[in-house]
């Protein structure tokens, strides 16, 4: 007997779902739409680090790099003979200007290598051919640096080493697993079109940069099971000889670092994007099914009254919800694995990986599809409980429509009385809004929740743009930048001076430097710069006024760097520099919110403890300069002995905007998923307020109201209500953003959520024609209602 | 001079297609309700009572036959034809009194006195006046929720009286009040028949309601059975059911 009694229920199920085909259509979609987005990321996210990791391993990636004055490149066999060692390989890796045939100007990296077949970081060619044994003046030339300048195989590029121009030949594209992702050093935001990496033989490097059989670093490759870190003490021990400059372990190489970030963010975009489109989802169906649920509350008294307990009412909401969920994920699903081929492709094709590796998990269908079931029935679970320890009685005779304040006019309407027009077009509408609060409150946070993840996503690209902003007019205070591989002196900032269009030359000395305290080591880039210089725009964020602190001799850390240090301003820090033997304790200052990488300052004076001697020579220029010599100078500035890196503010805001609007396409994808999402919540929500509202609507249809001043009428309480969920929305968005950013923050850059009063208004405009659309089904079912059935439904 | 006649209906035709079934819900071949008459429409439940109330209201179309009201074909009428007929003509007055919940009593009833102003001449007719007409001169602000069933289907009464109209159509008006009520409400129709010269068209499965109205029709199986005339209505106060 018990079996049967569900087996109607079930049956009763399944006929809801057929009779509110439409509602549990959009419901279906709209769990699908989390979980498609929930395995698109995921799936996306899986395929992206297997394609990284199979890059690495073909390609044979070093585990640390050590720099060097110079060693001869026999000295590899014997660090090769080290225990743990796999590979060793001594290299030439040094930077130098570039120019291209359309005379721009770039940085370029030579790195010297055998080429594909290295034991260590072997190349891997994509077009053309790598470099001929014997040849001279061949070069293999980094992807992203090509494509951005549309360098082909074939071209000639010049490289500017010394004040000498030399000619060479882009024989090849390709890249070795530490320029997969070409960053010029850590903390860089990537600029392809200005910094280029150009593989040579080295036959090649000997005539370029005359070596002589001898290499400034060496790239080891660990065997598998020994500690990296052991190794590498031992490799620095070996190389000591020949003045070690700099120690990079994997996870420290710029490139990697990169290309881990992005993974990173990969992973958090994998998790929080589809936990975002999961709750708003989750949200809206909670609104939903609880009103299709209080809707029922008759029948649901009426089947209590015959009997059926409360688990099995509760099991028979269970059971729509499970329909929705399986609806919802086998859609889900399937639009999932679809979308994570072309995610995975797009990205990896982004990042100028050189093998997509695709796969099927497992694990991440049956988490979908788990989700997608927590959700539902969740969502089902407390409105279906709450009805079903109703009394029979009460459940049967409570209307469900007539959720209405007490019977006074309200005070909002009292208050807009004398504006408002005498006509019911108007009056009914407001009436409506503050009268039927439970409905209004449901529209409104069904709308403000359908924002949400289209805010996010322009928040998102604002607050990127908006830091791009700062970091180019307040923070980054120059036009020209030199830094230089050979320090020079006086003499040469005398000469610089002179140059045409040059206002005002302003120079440090930049030298990379390890800070310790409380048993923590960080490594960072210390700038020495006079107390006074104004190149760079700090943002104070505890003790002194930084340029306070550098004339006072103390550091100006990133506020970041001190966090992770544990340091506060007035704490002292042991400060490791290459050029003195032991560290030096130097006090904290100031701290400065810096928005990219972690810089520390120094003022020159007090930088004289850890070169060992006053400084008189710089590595780096500042320049602030007309902007229509900035090429020009860039040029001359190139011609310099040692010139190693010329960038112009300008061209590389330019570079940095044009690859930023490759992210638009992402951009795109995002803001139209979530508008389709909007669109599924607002017409979700809508429809149920049309539907909990049929017999009123009928009847005034029936003693005479037309269908036009009938949609002008939901059409207005709508729009009220959208007014109230705008800001909601927009602030939920944010706040989301926030949350964001929060789990991306790097140490290569902090990101704030901002949106734009531009983006505001687009956003609220979008978001009203979403509004608009999702109205025209329930309004056209207005416009179809049987008349005569719809009157003598019994509420 | 205007014809006796408000409504005619010749050879109408009612039929429901339910898949390859087709139902006939009512066949009327020829039926006069004239101007200022109380009518009932008796007959047991599904026998078409209220289908015939819908195609005489403008809420329901014919499959096949004419409808004249004041001379005017309404049968071949489009949706917004059928309204303006509505909106001019028909008063409603449902079962389930129908009220927006929104509204107070006097804005339900100025809400049908709004929308006969829209396109014509205004009826000129003031909601409290049309409450006190039936009873409920101290309930004018009141919002139905705070209003009794008996109360609330008198609003409806008035709300039905508002727009000044030819014809009233009762669809089981008392079907959900208890006996002491409905007699307030069927004085209220009376009334208002007598008053106003409003024809009245009562639908009903309750026999004894049948003695209020000036003629009875009786409806089986989708025809008018029998029509019977009452030369000596009883007041509504008189009926006991």
């Amino acid at each position: 007997m018990r079996r049967r009694i569900v087996s109607t229920l079930t049956l009763k199920a399944w006929r809801d779902v057929l009779a509110h085909k439409g509602q549990f259509i959009s419901l279906i979609v709209l769990v699908s739409l989390g979980i498609t987005s929930y395995v698109t990321f995921q799936n996306g996210y899986h395929d992206l680090a297997a394609s990284l990791e199979q890059a690495y391993s073909t390609l044979r990636f070093a585990d640390l790099t050590v720099r060097v004055e110079r060693m001869p490149l026999s000295a590899a066999r014997d660090i090769a003979r080290i225990d743990g060692v796999a590979a060793a390989r001594v290299r030439t890796v040094r930077d130098v200007g570039l120019e291209l045939e359309n005379g721009d100007q770039a940085t370029a990296r030579i790195v010297s290598t055998p080429g594909p077949s290295a034991d260590v970081n072997a190349v891997h060619v994509e077009q053309g051919r790598f470099p001929a044994h014997d040849a001279r003046d061949e070069v293999l030339l980094s992807p992203q640096f090509a494509t951005d300048t549309k360098t082909r195989v074939g071209d000639r590029l010049v490289l500017r080493i010394g004040g000498e121009r030399v000619a060479v030949r882009v024989v090849g594209i390709g890249t070795d697993p530490e320029y997969l992702y070409a960053l010029q050093s850590e903390g860089d935001l990537p600029s392809p079109g200005s910094f280029a990496v150009v593989f040579v033989t080295e036959r090649t490097v000997e005539h370029l940069l005359d070596t002589s059989g001898s290499g400034n670093d060496v790239a080891v490759r660990v065997k598998a099971g020994f500690d990296p870190a052991r190794v590498a003490d031992e490799v620095e021990r070996r190389v000591r000889p020949y003045n070690p400059i700099s120690t990079a372990m994997r996870d420290d190489m710029p490139g990697h670092v990169g290309l881990q970030s992005e993974l990173d963010q990969n992973r958090l975009m994998a998790r929080s994007m589809p936990a975002l489109v999961l709750i708003i989802s989750s949200m809206s169906l909670f609104i939903a099914l609880s009103r299709l649920v209080q809707a029922q509350r008759g029948e649901i008294g009426l089947a209590k009254a015959l009997g059926y307990g409360d688990g099995q009412i509760l099991a028979h909401y269970l059971t729509i919800a499970a329909i929705v969920a399986i609806g919802g994920s086998a859609l889900g699903v399937g639009l999932g694995l679809w979308g994570a081929q072309g995610i995975a492709a797009s990205y990896v094709s982004l990042l100028g990986l050189p093998f997509l590796t695709s796969g099927f998990y497992p694990h991440v269908v049956a988490i979908a599809v788990g989700l997608a079931f927590v959700s539902c029935l969740a969502a089902a679970a407390v409105p279906a409980w709450s009805s079903a320890r109703l009394a029979p009685a009460v459940a049967m005779h409570a209307d469900p429509n007539r959720s209405l304040a007490g019977g006074r006019i309200p005070i909002a309407e009292r208050l807009l009385s004398p504006v408002l027009p005498r006509s019911f077009t108007v009056r009914v509408p407001v009436r409506n809004v503050f009268r039927a609060r439970r409905r209004s409150l449901y529209t409104v946070l069904g709308i403000a929740f359908a924002m949400v993840l289209s805010v996010t996503t322009v928040a998102m690209f604002d607050s990127i743009d908006h830091l791009m902003d700062k970091a180019f007019t307040e923070v980054e205070r120059w036009d020209v930048m030199a830094a230089f591989s050979v320090p020079f002196g006086e003499a040469r900032v005398a000469e610089v001076r002179r140059i045409a269009g040059v206002e005002r030359v302003q120079k440090a000395f930049i030298m990379p430097v390890t800070l310790s305290a409380r048993g923590t080591d960080k490594d960072v880039v210390l700038t020495a710069m006079a107390p006074d210089a104004d190149f760079h725009g700090f943002t104070p964020a505890g003790g002194a006024a930084p340029f306070d602190a550098l004339a006072a001799g103390d550091l100006v850390l990133s506020a970041s760097t001190a966090r992770q240090l544990g340091l506060v301003p007035g704490a002292s820090v042991a400060v490791d520099s290459p050029l003195v033997d032991d560290p030096v304790l130097m006090r904290v200052g100031a701290l400065s919110d810096e928005m990219l990488g972690q810089p520390a300052f120094v003022s020159l004076d007090a930088a004289a403890k850890l070169i060992g001697s006053q400084v008189t020579e710089y590595n780096a220029l500042y320049l602030d300069a007309d902007p229509r010599r900035a090429e020009r100078i860039q040029d001359e500035l190139y011609d310099m002995p040692g010139a190693a890196s010329v960038q112009v503010k300008a061209g590389l805001v330019e570079r940095l905007t044009s690859m930023l609007e490759l992210m638009d396409f992402f951009g795109t994808v995002l803001l139209a998923f979530g508008s389709a999402l909007a669109f599924v919540v607002v017409f979700t929500t809508f429809t149920a307020n049309v539907t909990e509202r049929t017999r009123e609507i009928a009847t005034m249809r029936t003693i005479g109201e037309d269908n036009a001043h009938l949609t002008i009428m939901i059409t207005l309480e709508n729009l009220l209500l959208a007014l109230a969920a705008l800001p909601l929305g927009i602030w939920l968005g944010v706040k989301a953003t926030d949350a964001l950013f929060a789990s991306f923050t790097t140490e290569s850059y902090t990101l704030k959520a901002y949106i734009s009063p531009g983006s505001i208004l687009r956003i609220c405009l979008l978001m009203l024609l979403v509004l608009l659309l999702s109205e025209i089904p329930p309004v056209r079912r207005i416009f179809r209602l049987d008349l005569a059935e719809a009157t003598k439904v019994m509420e | 001079m205007p014809s006796d006649d408000l409504v005619v209906l010749r050879d109408v035709r009612k039929v429901y297609r339910m898949g390859d079934v087709e139902v006939q819900a009512l066949h009327v071949r020829e039926l006069t309700i004239r101007r200022g008459e109380f009518v009932a429409v008796l007959g047991p439940s599904g026998s078409g009572k209220t289908t015939l109330l819908n195609l005489v209201g403008g809420i329901d179309a014919p499959t096949s036959g004419q409808i004249l009201f004041d001379g005017e074909d309404i049968s071949g009428f489009s949706d917004r034809q059928l309204t303006l007929f509505r909106r001019e003509n028909v008063g409603f007055v449902f079962q389930f009194f129908n009220l927006i919940p929104t509204l107070t009593a006097e804005e339900n009833v100025r809400f049908a006195v709004d929308l006969a102003s829209r396109d014509g001449v205004p009826p000129d007719r003031d909601p409290k006046a049309l409450l006190a007409k039936v009873g409920l001169a101290d309930r004018v602000s009141h919002f139905p929720k705070q209003l009794s069933g008996g109360e609330q289907q008198r609003v409806a009464v008035a709300r039905a009286l508002a727009k000044n109209p030819k014809l009233i159509l009762g669809d089981e008006p008392t079907g959900n009040l208890d006996f002491r009520t409905g007699k307030l409400v069927l004085s209220a129709l009376r009334d208002v028949n007598r008053d106003e010269g409003a024809a009245v068209v009562l639908v009903t499965h309750n026999m004894p309601l049948a003695a209020i109205a000036d003629r009875v029709l009786h409806i089986r199986d989708g025809e008018i059975a029998s029509v019977e005339i009452n030369e000596r209505p009883v007041a509504p106060e008189d009926v006991t059911w």
